[in-house]
């Protein structure tokens, strides 16, 4: 007995901590042909199931809330649950197809006292890790594996390799680690159970699996050499979260907060390191961007104390806009027992900031909507030729050029009567925004260069039917 | 003292914003001299703007705008004269065909070859950045235009005014350019629609070409509405004096009109030393012979005479040749095919084989044939065997050549769905706002309604946003969006159709359209051949080769024996699954009731369930007269002769339009009007006036008011959904045959209908099941006696039994079995798998394939040895193929699948099964639970409550029936059909639409041998199948 499984099966659904009063599935996705994989319990109890087509889902759920599969969230959970297994041997590794977690316990089960007190220890619920778990003992890690996965009870462990074929005998041979083409083959082929694969000589079995197969099945069985890779703890800790619907409240926040910190308290564990300073990073609806620093009186690695910190951080932040993405990052650490620090001593920050520094220093002082600047626009309506948005808002920045005839960029905000003491060059006809007029009332100017009675390069319009200049725009 | 020369029309898709029509007459009352349509790399618009101007007598020049590909100029073509435009329907051909549907790509060098545009006018039309630009670039632009155009006289530099800043500045640089290079310019208006005001649509285009929404800042909108055409007052106003007097000169060298084209049937069909009304003559009075071998009645020869006659003056021959050629191909080749259309509808086209209806036997409307008073070519339709059309497709290809045979073009326009999500999209409303919208769809038509639920959905009526979409919604209804391929009409030409009309290509590969559709077509005169594909000919061709074989002698239609007893008591039982027309449930029900006895049974039975008649109530009146439940009476002698066979209810569309002749007074050719133009008016308006003349016409004769006000909803429904006559007779002739092969070759009909799939209402299990209960057998697929198709077997009681084909086999290649069954043919049967997947060189796929149909049952066992086996082929090569050691035994054998498994594998393989029927197996389960099988409830009395199980097989939801939703429950003694009321299926939709197998409580409806059982409660049972693959055919 060399290797405990440990496997999350629901962990597609868990890693995205889905609203927990709303039937919520995780679909995957192959060509067009979408499906449920996993799914909650109410999502269960309103009749779907797992590998139900999307659309057959939401004809009977019409409110169902479809997710996709987050890789990212799925690794990230899995690393913390390594950081946990750590606690309990080594080496430990990571299974991301497999969604499980493997540690190898032969030398710490006296440490534990006995297998019982091991195995209890880990079923032990860990409030940091909330997620649905099953477990197994085997000596080959896929042997380990396929038990966890195919009983939802712990099973007693496998202790010898020459025990596996009877542990695995009464098993279904679906649990096989084979490609989804062999499993049918041998189904078609009226066998179902472990035992009965098994029975076949292995000659007559690989030439219908294939090699590729016939290896699993003789890994799992110890016959052949496993390869694995040991785990090992990130240097820099960065754990991102994809809302399934944006969240407008702080409150709405705190949830997968919880369960982030949970898995970065993990993550120091296993490190043996505290923190002082992070980073949260929340995108919203729009893709824009907001970095919140979080600093702490004192290093720490205490769950409770992170979270009050953090919820009191959230109560001063306000939300411009529904958050969609949600990350913590952190790349300083301290030993487990650092010096405590002083929330305004900044280290690191030179006098001479960079100007997206200051933008962003600014912006915090002032307000991110006190900032602003000018951009082009490539509407050809005067008023909205050129507009001022706040820092940051990328995709106005990248219009650039000429997108229009040119504009004075001192534009009157009311425009003004005025008797122009000369005309100068042809008219500019601009017909546009019907759309916020009423039907046949689309208004249309004719703009000219003009010189006013003191001279001055100005910017005339009269409106269709009217004899009347307007001033619109200064040049100089 | 204008001439417009650059003008798009809403046929340059989602550029131009109004209609070809809109913009002649707006030039028209603009008193602009002429106008030149200038669709971008099109003419596609052009026979409109033909038509509009013809009826103005206005001036309109054909042309085309050109965005040259690698950064060459943009340009306009004009075509002086007719040698002119058949250049530029060459060039936009030679564009169009050397890109994929709907783009184009035409350079510099494809002007100068050899003379391709030694005939074209050129306008240069210089494209301005929004600041500055490259006199340079412009100059090079114009030198290369220069070069190419600019010797004769036949290049000039449009100057295009929109009021823009720079205005002044580009008038000198472009008068620069023209005094260098000695290019004269002239004023044009790039001109996108008729009036200002559609500028709103116009951006709203713009937004749906590009993909994007108004409130987009960078949206691809013009700054204003200038481009439209405008008043000569304006014009002068902004452009010189000369250069508007230049656009006259261009207008005059322009004297090219669209009816200089001839259109030229094709010439092959006449042979030498022949006329066309010799030929024509030559080749009916053959087919009389073989058609009437004891003589021609005196009838038919007066209406052949006069049918002649009329061809002859309307100068049709060619026409009628071109079809009897490709009929006449079709019967060599084996391929069964039938005519309809209007000018089917003729002794001639009996004579000539087109059609089988006789002349002697039918009462034939002569003006339904061809009308002096409409100068349209003639229409008929021809059906052909759906898996052998292609062949004859190839023929018209390999006959004619493809310059010269082409498929017609359908246009795509704007409905009220899509102009509203297009709309919606445009001014920026979410896809949710606009599926919200959409659910108003149905209040269009009604304003107050349309407020009411607008308001329902959330949306403020009086807002701008609502005012503007309804207003561009409508604007945007009916406005072309694209281009498609028609479903079978061909254009034959006797010269190269690109001297025509440009050909461009369809989405199919392979296909080419012209850029014309139906109605482009009739007004130009060109021919059209419709060549369609109908699945039933194939049926019944596979039907009778099956027969023939089976009894070692040739069947063909003609010899199906006519007015059989047995037949027409099987169709009365309501018995007609699988055959032509009469298969539907709504016709099905309706059988017992009307209980044809006749062939002329039939053809009424055939056209009176169809929206037409029963959109015009006829259906019940008609049925009540045939039960001798209602007297059958007549509003008139006169009309006693026009309604006589059907009873004194107007059902065929010849009847509709007699009465209007009869008892209104219409001249024939307006009866026939009437008829065409129906759905038009219904579309445009004009029904007031008809209405007014029939209600009129009929007063006056002295009929009822409600009579008048009967007929005119009558022509309301047969107007675009009516049978004529011969239509009905055609169809029902299969009909019959049909029907007569399920009767006395049920095994033939079955094997015929499954290797003509997919076609039809019913499946493969279905056809297979009602067989199977009529008593026919089948065998199972077998790889040592299975062809690729069905093929008969003579049983032990020497009566014909199915085998099924290896078609039927899921995820078995043809080319793969064909193979098979070649080498089984040439060297005998196979011993083991092996060597079967060795000498018919199978793929592991189609192995695997034929171990799961069980069609390896006699070689390898059941199925799990048969799989194993399949599995267990080892792939050798060169000598030693074939040559592997003998697999060692198992060392223990593999258990047989259980009946259930077996069971599931046949539905999933063949999607069906030869075993019991899963209910079979189920039967007991369900007795505990009081359900009746399908057989037991015909001896159930009518209002009994029942339960009823079976497999869902069909569902629908008729767009006639308001709702209601139509299914249908097998079980193994037959089938069930089901009602199910719009509130019942809404409050269990899940179960309703999700459940394979369905347990039913409901009230049993029995009357005149039709039942049906209508849904109180239903429960799914799918479970009980154990994941079994059963199909249904739903809402299709």
């Amino acid at each position: 007995m060399r290797w405990v499984c440990k496997h999350y099966p629901q962990l597609p659904l868990e890693a995205l901590a889905p609203p927990a009063d709303k039937p919520c599935a995780v679909i995957e996705v192959r060509g067009s042909r979408k499906w449920l994989a996993v799914l909650n319990p109410l999502a269960a109890h309103r009749g779907l199931h797992a590998g139900m087509s999307l659309p057959a889902a939401k004809s009977l759920v019409p409110e169902l809330l479809a997710l996709a599969r987050n890789p990212e969230a799925e690794a990230a959970a899995l690393s913390a649950a390594a950081c946990q297994a750590y606690r309990f041997g080594a080496p430990v590794t990571v299974g991301t197809k497999e969604l499980a977690v493997w540690v190898e316990v032969s030398r710490s089960i006296s440490l534990f006292g006995g297998w019982r007190k091991l195995a209890e220890a880990l079923q032990q619920p860990d409030a940091h890790l909330p997620w649905q778990q099953q477990m197994a003992a085997a000596p080959t890690q896929s042997c380990a594996y396929l038990l966890a996965r195919a009983s939802l009870r712990p099973r007693r462990p496998v202790a010898t390799l020459a025990g596996i074929p009877a542990a695995l005998a009464e098993l279904p041979i679906a649990a096989l680690p084979f490609d989804e083409a062999s499993l049918q083959l041998l189904h078609g082929a009226g066998l179902r159970r472990i035992a009965e694969v098994l029975a076949i000589p292995a000659e007559a079995l690989g030439q219908r699996i294939g090699a590729h197969n016939l290896a699993a099945l003789q890994k799992l069985l110890g016959q052949q050499p496993e390869a694995w890779e040991a785990w090992l703890p990130p240097t820099t800790y960065r754990r991102r979260f994809d809302f399934a619907e944006p969240v407008e409240t702080t409150e709405a926040l705190l949830f997968p907060l919880k369960m982030m910190l949970g898995e970065f308290v993990a993550y120091l564990r296993v490190r043996d390191l505290s923190i002082q300073h992070f980073s949260l990073r929340l995108v919203d609806s729009r893709r824009r961007v907001v970095r919140h620093k979080v600093g702490l009186l004192s290093p720490t690695r205490e769950l409770p104390r992170l979270l009050t910190v953090l919820r009191e951080q959230l109560d001063r932040l306000q939300l411009e806009d529904a958050v969609i993405e949600l990350s913590l990052v952190a790349s300083r650490f301290e030993p487990a027992a650092a010096r405590q620090n002083d929330l305004f001593e900044e280290a690191g920050v030179q006098v001479g900031e960079r100007l997206t520094e200051l933008k962003e220093r600014l912006a915090a002082r002032l307000g991110s909507s006190a900032l602003r600047q000018l951009v082009v626009s490539p509407d050809q309506r005067p008023e909205q030729s050129s507009k001022s948005t706040t820092i940051g808002e990328k995709a106005a920045l990248t219009v650039r050029g000429k997108q229009h005839p040119e504009r004075p960029l001192w534009l009157l905000a009311q425009p003004q009567r005025i008797l122009p003491r000369r005309l100068l060059g042809p008219a500019e006809r601009i017909e546009l925004g019907w759309w916020d007029a009423a039907p046949g009332q689309a208004p249309q100017r004719d703009y000219v260069l003009a010189e006013d009675s003191d001279g001055r390069l100005c910017w005339v319009f009269r409106e269709a039917g009217s004899g009347q200049w307007q001033l619109h725009g200064l040049w100089q | 003292m204008y001439a417009e020369l650059h003008c798009l029309t809403n046929f340059s898709f989602q550029r131009g914003a109004s209609h070809p029509q809109e913009l002649v007459k707006q030039a028209q009352a603009l008193s602009y001299q002429a106008l030149a349509v200038t669709d971008e790399c099109s003419l596609a618009g052009i026979v409109r703007a033909w038509e509009a101007a013809k009826t103005l007598n206005f001036p309109l020049i054909v042309g085309s705008e050109f965005q040259l590909a690698d950064g060459g100029p943009k340009l306009l073509l004009l075509a002086p004269t007719q040698r002119g435009y058949e250049q530029l329907c060459a060039l936009i051909t030679l564009a169009r065909r050397r890109s994929p549907k709907n783009q184009y790509r035409l350079v510099l060098d494809d002007l100068g070859a050899s003379g391709a545009s030694a005939k074209l006018l050129a306008l240069w039309v210089p494209q301005w950045p929004p600041q500055g630009f490259d006199e340079n670039a412009l100059l090079a632009q114009a030198s290369a235009l220069r070069e190419r155009f600019g010797d004769d006289g036949r290049c000039w530099i449009a100057w295009e005014r929109h009021l823009h800043p720079e205005d002044r500045l580009r008038l000198e640089t472009l008068s620069a350019i023209g005094r260098q290079l000695h290019l004269p310019l002239v004023a044009a208006g790039d001109v996108h629609m008729h009036v200002r005001t559609r500028k709103a649509l116009h951006d709203v285009l713009s937004c749906i070409r590009a993909h994007t929404h108004i409130r987009d800042p960078a949206a691809p909108l013009f700054a204003n509405a200038e481009r439209h055409l405008r008043p000569l007052a304006s014009l002068q106003k902004l452009y010189p004096a000369a250069l508007l007097k230049e656009t006259l000169a261009i207008a005059e060298r322009c004297t090219f009109r669209l009816d200089q084209l001839r259109y030229q049937y094709p010439g092959e069909v006449v042979p030498a030393g022949h006329t066309p009304a010799s030929q024509l003559r030559a080749l009916t009075e053959a087919g009389l012979a073989v058609r009437y071998p004891q003589g021609t009645p005196d009838a038919v020869l007066a209406l052949i005479e006069k049918e002649l006659t009329l061809i002859a003056e309307l100068k049709y021959e060619h026409y009628f040749l071109t079809v009897e050629d490709l009929v006449r191909y079709a019967r060599e080749r084996g391929i069964l095919c039938q005519g309809r259309g209007s000018a089917a509808n003729s002794a001639v086209c009996y004579a000539l084989g087109v059609t089988e209806v006789d002349p002697a036997r039918m009462n034939l409307l002569f003006e339904r044939f061809l009308s002096r008073e409409r100068n349209e070519p003639p229409d008929i339709d021809i059906d052909f065997e759906h898996q052998r059309r292609e062949e004859v497709i190839q023929y018209i290809y390999k006959k004619y050549g493809r310059e010269r045979a082409a498929l017609t073009a359908t246009v795509q326009c704007y409905r009220k769905r899509g102009a509203l999500r297009d709309v919606g999209k445009a001014l920026g409303l979410s896809i949710q706002q606009v599926e919200a919208l959409s659910k108003s769809l149905a209040y269009w038509d009604d304003a107050d309604q349309l407020r009411t639920s607008l308001a329902e959905q959330g949306f403020d009526p009086a807002s701008l946003l609502v005012q503007h979409y309804l207003a561009l919604v409508k604007e945007l209804r009916g406005f072309p969006r694209h281009l498609s391929q028609h479903v079978g009409g061909f254009v034959i030409s006797n010269a190269p159709l690109s001297t025509l009309v440009p050909v461009e290509n369809a989405a199919m590969p392979e296909r080419s359209i012209i850029q014309w559709d139906k109605d482009d077509l009739d007004v130009m005169g060109l021919l059209k051949v419709d060549v369609l594909a109908l699945g039933m000919l194939t049926a019944i061709r596979r039907t009778l080769d099956l027969m023939g074989h089976h009894h070692g002698k040739t069947w063909r239609m003609q010899d199906i024996p006519a007015e059989d007893p047995a037949t027409y008591a099987m169709i009365s039982r309501g018995e007609t699954t699988g055959v032509f027309q009469i298969e539907s449930r709504a016709q099905m029900s309706m059988l017992p009731r009307l209980k044809p006895a006749t062939f002329w049974d039939l053809v009424v039975e055939v056209a009176i369930v169809r929206p037409g008649p029963i959109q015009g109530k006829m259906v019940h009146p008609y049925l009540r007269r045939r039960q001798g439940l209602e007297p059958v009476n007549y509003p008139s002698a006169a009309l006693e002769k026009v309604l006589k066979p059907t009873l004194g209810v107007p059902l065929f569309q010849e009847q509709v339009m007699s009465i209007a002749i009869v008892a209104a007074g219409f001249t024939p050719g307006e009866a026939d009007q009437v008829r065409r133009s129906m759905a038009a008016w219904k579309r445009k308006g004009g029904l007031q006036q008809f209405q007014e003349k029939l209600k009129r016409g009929m007063a006056e004769r002295g009929y009822a008011p409600e009579f008048a006000e009967q007929i005119y909803q009558q022509v309301l429904g047969f107007g675009s959904y009516g049978f004529p006559m011969s239509h009905a007779a055609s169809f029902a002739l299969l009909t019959y045959v049909s029907c007569w092969m399920r009767c006395h070759e049920p095994a033939a009909f079955c094997a015929g209908l499954l290797n003509s799939q997919p076609m039809g209402f019913y499946g493969p299990a279905q056809l297979v099941n009602d067989s199977r209960r009529s008593g026919v057998c089948f065998r199972p697929p077998d790889v040592q006696c299975s062809d690729w198709d069905c093929t008969l077997e003579r049983g032990d009681d020497g009566q014909p039994e199915v085998r099924l084909g290896l078609r039927q086999i899921a995820g078995l290649p043809e080319a793969e079995a064909q193979r098979l069954v070649g080498v089984r043919m040439a060297d005998g049967p196979f011993s083991n798998t092996e060597e079967l997947a060795h000498r018919a060189q199978l793929t592991r796929r189609a192995l695997n394939a034929l171990a799961e149909s069980g069609a390896l049952a006699a070689i390898s066992g059941h199925r799990h040895t048969a799989r194993w086996a399949a599995t267990g082929v080892q792939k050798l090569d060169g000598l030693l193929a074939g040559a592997a050691a003998a697999e060692a035994p198992l060392p223990s054998a593999l258990p047989a699948p259980k009946e259930g498994q077996d069971l599931s594998a046949d539905y999933r393989s063949l999607g069906l099964t030869l075993g019991r029927h899963p209910m079979a197996l189920l039967r007991a389960r369900f007795n505990k639970q009081r359900v009746v099988s399908a057989d037991k409830l015909r001896a159930l009395p009518n209002g009994k409550v029942v339960t009823v199980a079976g497999i869902v097989t069909h569902r629908q939801r008729p767009g006639t029936a308001s709702g209601v939703v139509f299914a249908t429950l097998e079980d193994e003694t037959g089938t069930t059909n089901l009602i199910i009321w719009p509130k019942i299926f809404d409050a269990q939709r899940e179960t309703f639409i999700g459940a394979q197998l369905l347990l039913v409580r409901g009230k049993l409806q029995s009357e005149q041998g039709v039942i049906t059982v209508v849904t109180y409660r239903a429960e799914d049972y799918s479970g009980w199948l154990g994941g079994l693959e059963t199909t249904s055919r739903d809402f299709h």
